[in-house]
């Protein structure tokens, strides 16, 4: 094997995988073709633009405390998993007999809209958080508080909604202010008499994003494989 | 032992001399800062996954919260550790195979010092909070252009070596640093553009960071950790590699198969669905060019002429041990990536277990028994004690033991329980705390054996070694024969028994 066959070879093995796997799909997915509502099954029509309110901006302190080391944010299709039929975690199963429609989807390529990266996720030591804003507003009905309020409360003190949880503490994404200008106030006991306990805006931040994730808007049914399938 | 050898050409001897001398203070520097990383990035491991069921610890601290701990022990593993072993291996083999002296060690020290600079703001950046949360490419984006700028300062001097040798035959070990050498650059500038610089849909970023993660194992820590198993097979035993058509195969299959590997971890995302596929596949087709070359590699150790090498060679006992952890690497994806499998590994801890696998059981394992061997050459002294390099061995043994079963066993009971739809989701949490609790073990084990090796690195640093012509050698009486066997070159040793 002379050196230019070898250096040949290489360019030939590394250059094939390059190209096919990580080149071509990359710029082929850089500019999605748009998904139109068809008007038969939809019943309307139009372009399907994803529409998800929170604030984008908080992925970076997802990102930079590594909730993506525990959390996924992916709803798999059946034959890479069983999520879907997870209670709360891709919407709701239908109710065919009371024309309730079931909601429950798969993750599709629009659902990451706005995002710099998907936090795919590396474990699932935690539960998926796909549709983790439509979980904690019924839990926060439940208790009677806004969902915000019970993110923050998630996120200061997880140990109240889960005994003994791994999922970390962000205390230091909260401050101590005086209690009379004290908005957002958290119902935890401050270090000191006539304190208390508020969000610093990285907490905000952070529960804007948590807030954007769910998925339950109308998508078109051709974005849906389950959806197409059962039609 | 074979001694048909003829080693005493002195003029050889005072180049091998002479290339060693040359490459003291660089090959030095990056394997001690390499093992005082490896040290804090087992630290890191250690809490990471004492976090993982003890909640409490330093919970209130931002700096130690569990994401950022997890984050900072697996990039200061890769970058701080098995990147600067592979760098100091890379520079020494070369050197020696094409027979060169290092002419440019003030330039490598200096590309050295900016990789460790670098290191250290990034673990900084870490921990403060600037991580950009994605598994292998953890480090605060201004740090990768550094690390790979200083990477071409002291590759390009490697390159140049190997483009001006002399003409004649290239051995094994000098396909595979080549290969690795081209291979470093290509896969983390274009996966660090594909993800940080350019404007793609963020599903297909995450594929690129999951390929990173692939082609940076298979191409080049796996190159890297075999170019060392076929240098010190045959060096220390004097017996030629068992079969070069079988090391030519094995070489091919690999560059040929690593380069698909990664993208399994998007099995199920709305990504073009053959990536994922791909991406599997190679995981499992790793295991032709590991048998190819652990059953070359082994061969050629494991000959009723060397049984003495084998039981007394530091060098050879880690070879062995990083052998026997490829073929579990190879056999583990077999089991573990089939599409079966995978929906239930994907997201347990078998990826993890598997990361631990590829870059402590295999690539380590090689790296050290590469370190044994060169460090007593360039500081011109013996290691101090045969008993810490025991140490060393058996308690990176069964923390690897330990971290096969329960993050493969385990992360496979627990996948298969999260996919229980009907279960409560904290079945699957309960199954892990035990194995969560078994890998804290492991990454004990693993800081005792590293703490052992470190404190011994750094005395032969302080050049505080054993004055001696007689090895340090673990199986007890020394031998009559020199030192680490015959210093013939390789090309010899294959010509003599060819
Ligand atoms: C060590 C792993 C780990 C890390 C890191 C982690 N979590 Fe968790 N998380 C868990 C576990 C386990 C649960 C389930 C038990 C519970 O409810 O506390 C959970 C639950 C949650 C829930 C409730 C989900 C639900 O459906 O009720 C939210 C919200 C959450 N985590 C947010 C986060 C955020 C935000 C981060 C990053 C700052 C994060 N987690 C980091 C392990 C982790």
């Amino acid at each position: 094997m002379n050196f230019k066959t070898f250096v040949i070879g290489l360019a030939v093995a590394f250059g094939v995988p390059w190209v096919f796997a990580l080149a071509l799909p990359y710029a082929k997915m850089t500019s999605l073709e748009p998904v139109e509502f068809d008007e038969i099954q939809d019943e309307r029509t139009g372009v399907y633009e994803s529409k998800r309110v929170g604030r984008l901006d908080g992925a970076k302190h997802y990102a930079a405390n590594g909730c993506a080391s525990c959390h996924t944010q992916l709803i798999r299709p059946t034959y890479a998993g069983n999520e879907i039929h997870r209670k709360d975690w891709a919407g709701q199963p239908g109710d065919p007999a009371n024309g309730v429609p079931d909601t429950r989807r798969e993750t599709n390529p629009f659902d990451y809209d706005g995002e710099e990266f998907a936090f795919i996720g590396q474990t699932r030591i935690g539960p998926d958080l796909s549709n983790v804003a439509i979980r904690a507003e019924k839990a926060a009905a439940e208790m009677g508080i806004s969902t915000e309020q019970w993110f923050l409360r998630r996120l200061y003190d997880p140990n109240e909604f889960f005994y003994e949880t791994v999922c970390p503490p962000m205390t230091f994404m909260f401050k101590e202010v005086d209690a009379i200008s004290a908005v957002d106030a958290l119902p935890y006991e401050a270090s000191e008499e006539g304190m208390a306990i508020v969000p610093k805006s990285q907490a905000e931040s952070l529960v804007g994003y948590l807030l954007s994730l769910r998925k339950d808007e109308e998508i078109p049914a051709n974005l849906d494989p389950r959806a197409k399938s059962a039609n | 032992m074979s001694s048909n050898v003829n080693n005493s050409d002195p003029k050889d001897a005072k180049l091998r001399a002479d290339i060693d001398r040359s490459l003291r203070h660089p090959v030095m520097f990056f394997f001690t800062s390499g093992a005082l990383w490896l040290f804090v990035a087992v630290l890191l491991g250690f809490l990471g996954s004492l976090k993982n069921h003890a909640p409490g610890v330093l919970a209130d601290c931002s700096w130690f919260t569990t994401g950022r701990v997890q984050l900072a022990h697996t990039n200061i593993l890769i970058y701080g550790w098995a990147c600067q072993a592979a760098f100091g291996a890379i520079i020494w083999l070369m050197s020696r195979l094409t027979r060169k002296e290092c002419k440019n060690a003030v330039l490598i020290l200096v590309a050295g010092h900016i990789w460790n600079i670098a290191i250290t703001v990034g673990l900084l950046g870490i921990l403060w909070g600037g991580s950009t949360g994605i598994s292998w490419m953890g480090f605060p984006t201004f740090v990768w252009p550094v690390l790979l700028l200083s990477y071409f300062l002291f590759a390009a001097g490697s390159i140049v070596q190997f483009m001006v040798r002399e003409p004649g035959h290239v051995y094994i070990s000098q396909w595979y640093l080549v290969a690795a050498l081209i291979a470093f650059p290509w896969i983390f500038g274009s996966a660090h553009l594909f993800v940080f610089v350019f404007d793609g849909h963020p599903l297909m970023k995450a594929a690129v960071s999951e390929w990173y993660h692939g082609a940076l194992t298979y191409l080049f820590f796996t190159p890297v950790g075999v170019a060392c198993a076929y240098y010190l097979a045959p060096k220390v035993t004097g017996r030629p590699v068992y079969s070069y058509h079988l090391a030519m195969f094995g070489f091919w299959a690999l560059m040929v198969i690593g380069p698909w590997a990664g993208m399994q971890k998007l099995l199920g995302a709305p990504i073009p669905k053959f990536l994922p596929f791909a991406g599997a596949a190679a995981t499992i087709l790793f295991l032709i060019p590991a048998l190819t070359v652990a059953v070359n590699v082994l061969k050629t150790i494991f000959h009723e002429d060397n049984e003495m090498d084998v039981n007394q060679s530091p060098s050879l006992r880690f070879t062995i041990g990083g052998m026997v952890g490829m073929l579990l690497m190879g056999f583990c994806g077999l089991l573990l990536f089939t599409s079966g499998a995978l929906r239930a590994t994907q997201f347990s801890l078998t990826g993890y277990g598997y990361d631990i696998l590829a870059i402590y059981g295999f690539f380590s394992l090689c790296a050290f028994g590469i370190i044994y061997f060169i460090v007593p050459r360039v500081t011109l002294r013996e290691w101090l004690s045969k008993r810490f390099i025991k140490w060393h061995f058996y308690l990176s043994l069964y923390a690897i033991a330990l971290i096969v079963i329960i993050s493969m066993g385990g992360g496979y009971m627990q996948g298969i329980a999260q996919n229980a739809p009907d279960k409560p989701w904290t079945d699957a949490a309960t199954r892990t705390e035990a194995y969560a609790v078994g890998t804290t073990l492991a990454w004990g084990f693993i800081a005792l054996a590293n703490f052992v090796f470190l404190c011994h690195l750094l005395l032969m640093w302080a050049r505080l070694g054993r004055r001696s012509t007689h090895p340090t050698l673990i199986g007890g009486e020394h031998h009559a024969g020199s030192p680490h066997g015959p210093e013939g070159d390789l090309e010899k040793i294959q010509a003599a028994n060819a």
